[in-house]
């Protein structure tokens, strides 16, 4: 203990009251020696106050019977539902762990692989068919450019 | 690494996680009846405590591979499980137990030499019942199962002041209950 500790502890004795080693004693239990803190200052109170001597042989006493409640042993019974439960338990396991696993470390490439296939097929089925695939609209494209053309003869003779 | 009896608990889950049933058997062994007995308290039942230990056991075989040594020791680990059941189960539940029923059944009498033995451990176990439920587990945790205050927090999810408060509003209560009754009965 460094000289800076002692004197904490002294000072913790000299504020240490039969409130404050209560208050300790609820939160920290009848073994002084366990205590985080104040330990020394809660001793040295203990053997001089009455009070606080009460106090702590009382917490003694519930702590001591409190450890010797007795053991209440489990059904043999549980041992062996548990253990004919052990197989279903693991198969359901294994699923889970590779649902996890997907989730955990493949969840961004395969949606960055979904939404590259999705915006493919978007865009593939919105596109005009190939000319040399379809001879009708090559025929429409035609007739477009020749009516355009004639409109266009008409207006110059029209000028003159 | 085989399955021993004096193999430590990380050791052995470790085995589990391999699917190793000798050495859950092992692990069984050691904590069932602990872990029972913190469970009929809590619960004030003995077929809700058979029930979660079940349960209990059965997740430790399922999620082996989810424990790790960092986050604190393995029976932590368990009873952390357990108590997260409970929670469950105390939402779901709406009847009230009767804890000083279960200690009669499971001990009659005649497992206590003296009648003034009996009478305190009659009037801790009712004192006990009569604390709500997150005391209750915070005291069973730290003094009847030896965990740390440390422990029993991270078991509980809470941090170590609402730890120790619940404690300290528990043993209050039972040093009010346990002492002023005896004192009553004198």
């Amino acid at each position: 203990m460094t000289e800076h500790d002692d004197g904490a502890e002294r000072e913790g004795a000299a504020q240490m009251d039969e409130t404050t080693f209560a208050r300790a004693l609820d939160r920290w239990g009848s073994r002084i020696s366990q205590w985080p803190e104040h330990a020394a200052a809660a001793r040295e109170l203990s053997e001089r106050s009455a009070t606080a001597s009460h106090l702590l042989r009382q917490a003694e006493q519930l702590d001591a019977q409190l450890s010797r409640l007795p053991q209440m042993t489990a059904n043999a019974l549980v041992g062996q539902r548990i253990t004919s439960n052990l197989d279903s338990r693991r198969q359901v396991d294994l699923l889970d762990r590779l649902f996890q696993w997907f989730a955990a470390s493949c969840w961004r490439p395969s949606l960055a692989a979904a939404a590259s296939l999705l915006l493919g097929f978007v865009v593939g089925t919105g596109m005009p068919v190939a000319a040399e695939d379809s001879l009708a609209e090559e025929l429409s494209l035609l007739v477009l450019t020749a009516t355009i053309e004639v409109a266009t003869e008409e207006e110059i003779a029209d000028e003159f | 690494m085989s399955c021993r009896s004096d193999s430590s608990d990380e050791e052995l889950l470790s085995l589990v996680r391999r699917g190793d049933r000798l050495a859950f058997a092992e692990l069984m062994q050691r904590h069932l009846d602990p872990l029972h007995a913190y469970l009929a308290r809590l619960m004030a039942s003995r077929s809700d405590a058979e029930d979660l230990a079940q349960e209990t056991f059965l997740r430790i075989w399922q999620k082996a591979h989810s424990y790790h040594r960092q986050r604190g020791k393995v029976s932590t680990w368990i009873y952390r499980i357990a108590h997260n059941l409970c929670v469950d189960t105390f939402r779901k539940r709406s009847e009230v137990s009767n804890a000083t029923a279960l200690e009669t059944a499971y001990y009659p009498g005649d497992h206590l030499e003296h009648q003034a033995a009996r009478e305190a451990h009659s009037r801790l176990a009712s004192a006990l019942a009569e604390l709500p439920e997150n005391q209750r587990a915070a005291v069973l945790l730290c003094q009847v199962r030896g965990f740390s205050n440390a422990e029993a927090a991270q078991i509980m999810a809470l941090n170590l002041t609402a730890l120790e408060s619940l404690l300290a509003r528990a043993r209050r209560k039972l040093r009010e209950k346990v002492f002023i009754d005896e004192g009553d009965s004198r």
